[in-house]
Formats: structure tokens, sequence, C-alpha cells
């Protein structure tokens, strides 16, 4: 309790600046649900418009895994059923506990559920799979390569041509803002940067459907505001679907346009965050 | 970071200065005992003198005994190195195996944790009777100890990888060998290097018993004939070089070790 009522604080000038620009110039838009179209200054080094949109859906349907009573401690999840809309921008949130990493963990492939089914795009998902890719909690960029290293090895798995490998890694690194760093050790980047070159590992691939495990939850609040912006215009311009697992709500509601809450494996609350106040998702997951 | 940088030579700087220091003070009781208090006989201690006199004829000298050393050093730098490249080899490939398939690890893993605490030196009886009074006994106990820190060394860095990289690396689309060669083995390189250090002086170390007890020209087999001849100058210019030869390599891999964590920016023993 005490922990999230620090986070309320560090967080909150950040949420105004969110909301601030979720409102402003807002076009008549009925899918973006109020989420401004207008690039943010920060990442207006965002070139790279895909040729079609390359979201994937997602349907988890009756999902349930639920930890054998040895390894008790952990949160079991569902059973969960959930539909994510191609190009859609989900935040999950939820206390520890509530089976927030546990969903990740499904929906990565690296559990198998016990019972359910999940399809993306419309084909089963069984274990990892090529088209989505996940951004961790810790940064877990790879020491031993350098930033353009670290972004061509996903690219690399797939196998595409060296040629390729290097626009594409170009192209990724102006996205996030860092052109030019190409050639940087993870251990010269300042820790928002990090994130960044994560964040750009992922999206370089080309994943239809992105999972973010609290990605930016070890940064300071004002290299917070940034990367979350930059992100809601990569976001913008890819419309690459997108699962942002958070335990902070503010965030979660700043972010996404449709917020899952989770409570004991289960979902307590499902609905578009601009329906959504603060005091509502507290209630439904208990917090006070 | 710059201002590390800038400090790091002068440091460096200041640490050989005093390595030099302490020599110099070394070679002045070491001069004063036995030159000047005249403690021990020269037979029992040797004076400086008859030591640098022994690295002359032994490391540059022309005169027909002369050479030795130096013919030494190199028989036993060629065994130690196939000795140390085979451990180095065969450990990683061990190691490898280890890492990825639990009942060895369990099995093989614990035997060598165990096998590790005998002394070299209780190998070497059972080389000479296994393979016989020859090269090839030196040879075992040399593998033997090389490859058992090796091994340990490779399979410890591999389990010991954060799993937030194998997780990245699965999430990237890394099949099960590209996670061991791209993601596994370049996480463990940093402990393996040290590893690969721990087994460059258990060989040196175990060498020079081995050549000590078998009659192979080495510099072990010097150390006998400096004792056999009761030449003290002898066996202590011996044990000098083997400490410089040993040093040295120990501090080629360190360098290496060093750049490694550097760039992996890992935290860099001083």
């Amino acid at each position: 309790m005490t922990v999230n009522r620090t986070n309320e604080r560090t967080i909150g000038p950040a949420v105004q600046e969110f909301k601030q620009t979720k409102t402003a110039g807002d076009g008549p838009s009925t899918k973006l649900h109020g989420v401004s179209r207008n690039p943010a200054p920060t990442a207006s080094a965002a070139p790279v418009v895909p040729e079609q949109p390359r979201g994937a859906s997602l349907e988890l349907s009756n999902v349930a895994y639920h930890y054998s009573a040895r390894r008790g401690q952990r949160a079991g999840l569902g059973p969960l059923s959930l539909e994510v809309g191609a190009g859609e921008f989900l935040t999950v949130v939820g206390p520890s506990g509530s089976g927030k990493s546990t969903l990740l963990s499904v929906l990565a492939g690296f559990l198998k559920p016990q019972s359910g089914t999940l399809t993306l795009a419309g084909q089963p998902l069984k274990g990892p799979h090529p088209a989505l890719t996940l951004v961790q909690q810790e940064h877990a960029l790879f020491p031993w390569l350098t930033v353009a290293g670290n972004i061509a090895f996903g690219l690399k798995s797939q196998k595409l041509g060296r040629e390729e490998q290097v626009r594409r890694t170009s192209d990724t690194l102006a996205l996030v803002g860092l052109g030019g760093y190409g050639e940087r050790r993870i251990h010269e980047l300042s820790g928002g940067q990090r994130q960044r070159i994560a964040l750009a590992r992922a999206l370089a691939t080309r994943p239809g459907l992105l999972l973010l495990d609290e990605p930016f939850s070890a940064l300071d609040a004002r290299t917070r505001t940034e990367i979350s912006q930059e992100l809601l215009s990569i976001w913008q311009a890819q419309r690459v679907t997108v699962v942002f697992v958070t335990h902070n709500l503010e965030e979660a509601l700043a972010l996404g346009e449709r917020v899952v809450a989770l409570r004991g494996g289960e979902v307590v609350l499902d609905a578009p965050t601009r329906e959504v106040g603060l005091e509502q998702l507290r209630r439904v997951l208990n917090e006070r | 970071m710059t201002l590390a940088a800038a400090q790091q030579p002068a440091r460096r700087n200041l640490t050989l200065l005093w390595q030099v220091l302490g020599l110099l003070v070394i070679l002045g009781l070491w001069w004063l005992v036995t030159d000047v208090l005249k403690i021990w006989p020269p037979y029992v201690f040797p004076t400086p003198k008859a030591v640098w006199q022994e690295f002359a004829y032994g490391l540059w000298g022309s005169g027909p005994q002369d050479g030795k050393l130096l013919s030494s050093v190199g028989n036993s730098l060629r065994r130690v190195g196939l000795g140390y490249l085979i451990a180095v080899a065969l450990g990683g490939g061990v190691g490898l195996l280890m890492s990825l398939w639990r009942p060895l690890r369990d099995t093989l893993g614990a035997y060598l944790q165990g096998l590790q605490s005998v002394p070299s030196i209780a190998f070497v009886p059972f080389a000479i009777l296994f393979l016989g009074l020859n090269e090839k006994a030196v040879m075992f106990v040399v593998i033997i100890e090389g490859f058992i820190p090796v091994a340990l060394a490779v399979s410890g860095a591999m389990l010991n990888v954060p799993p937030a990289w194998r997780t990245a690396g699965r999430t990237l689309g890394a099949n099960n060998f590209a996670l061991v060669t791209r993601v596994l083995l370049p996480a463990a390189l940093p402990n393996i290097v040290t590893g690969l250090r721990t087994a460059w002086s258990f060989s040196w170390r175990a060498l020079i018993g081995a050549e000590l007890l078998t009659a192979n020209p080495g510099l072990g087999q010097l150390l006998e004939i400096g004792r056999n001849t009761a030449n003290v100058a002898l066996v202590v210019a011996t044990i000098v070089i083997v400490g410089v030869v040993g040093g040295l390599f120990d501090l080629l891999i360190r360098a290496l070790e060093t750049r490694l964590r550097r760039d992996y920016g890992l935290e860099v023993q001083a």
C-alpha cells in the first residue's frame, strides 16, 4: 500500500502530461479512443510508416494455468477469455499475485496453458511465435553485442539478408530516436536509452503483437513519460497490437485504449480507458 | 567516466612503482642475509650473484653445458601448451554437455568437483604405472588438472546465465541451437575465461610436479638435477623461471578477462 502511494506521487505529474496529450488536438476518430494522432514532438524522428497495418488479433478462450501446490507461491491464471483486436493497445493491471506475469508467460509461449486455446491472427498459438516479441522489465540487452548487434539479433533469427538487416537496424534506431548509436556498447547507455533499445530490438522483427512487461518501471518519472510518449507514437504509426502489463494504475489508464484488471487470476474489469476512472480501478482491485 | 579513465593509468603506474620497489627490497634483504651477514653457507642458501650466474648460463650462455634453462622452458611450454589445449577442448565439450543435460551434471559434475580436491601430484604414481615413466604420464596429469576446472567453469557459467537473457533470446526467435551459440555461450564467456585462468595455473603446477617425478627434460627435471648435484642456485633460478613463465601466461589470460568484463559492463577487479 505504501509502495503504491509513493508511485502515485512520483508518477502523478507524468500522468497529467499523458492526459493532456491524449486530449489535445483530438481529431474525429472512433478507433483511437481519443489518443492524439499528432505525433508527439519527442518522436518526430519516427519516419517508418508501415506498408499496411501489422497488428495481429489475439484471442484467448478459457485459458488456465495453475502452478502445482509445491510451487504455490506464484499466482495462477484463469480460466480466462479475452479478445484483443488487431492494432489495439491493451493495458493489463493488477497487484502482484494477480496473474499478470503468468498471463504474459502464457502469451509469450513460455508456459503451456493447462486448458483453453490461444490464437494469434486466427492461427493457433503454441510456444514462442515469430510474430510476437516480449520486452521485459529488465532491458535484457546482450552486452557482448553492440547496440546494432542487439537489434539485428531477431533479424538474424528470421534469416533476413545482410542488407535488409542493416537497413532495418538503422530504421529502428531512428524510430526510437537513437540513430547513430549503433556501434555503442550497452554499458555506455543510460537506463532510458537501454529500454529504448530493448523496445527497438523487439520492434525490428516487425511483430504483429508486442508484449510489454512493466518495461519502464525501473526508469525515473521524466524518462518514463518521454519513452511512453514515444511508444504511443510508434504504436500510432505502426498499429502493432500491444499488450502492456503494469502494476501502475495511472500508467495503465494513460497509455492504453482499453484496460483489463486482473485479480486472483481473473478479469474483474474490462473497459475502454476513457470510460474508467482511477477510483473505479482502485475499487475493483480492492486497493485504497 | 572520464575522471576514472584519467585516474586509471596514474594508478597503474603507481602500482608498478610499488612493485618494483618491493622487488628491490627483497633483493636487498637477500643480499644482506647471504653476502653481508652470511647466515647460511652458500651451498644451502645461494647468493643473488650465484642465481644470476645460473640464469646467465642457463638462458643465454654459450658453453657446452649452457642453455639448459632455455631448452627446459621450451620443453615444458611445448608440453603444457599441448596439454592445456587438449584440456580446454575436452573440458569445454564436457562442460557444455553437463550444462545441457542434468543427469550428466549430477553424476560427472559431482565427481569432478570431488576430484578437484585431489592434488595433481597424487595422480603421478598412477600415471607412471598406467602409462609408463614417459612423457605420456606427464601429459595425462597436465590434461586432467586443466580439464576439471574448465569443465566445471563452463557448466557453472552456462547455468548462471540470467534468465532474462534466455527469455530475450527465445522471444527474438532463437531456436535451441541458436540459444546456446548466440546467447548462453557468449553470456557465459567472462566466467568461462576465469575458469581458463584457473585451469592454466593448475596445468602449469601439475606439469612441474609431474616432470619432477618423471625423467623428462623440462623445468621440473631441472629442479631434480639441481637437488642431485647440490646446486641450490640452479634450484632457486628454476623456481623463479617457473614463477615468471606461469605468471606471464596468467597475465595474458587476465588481460583478456579484463577486456571482456569491461566490454560486458561488468565490474573489473583491480
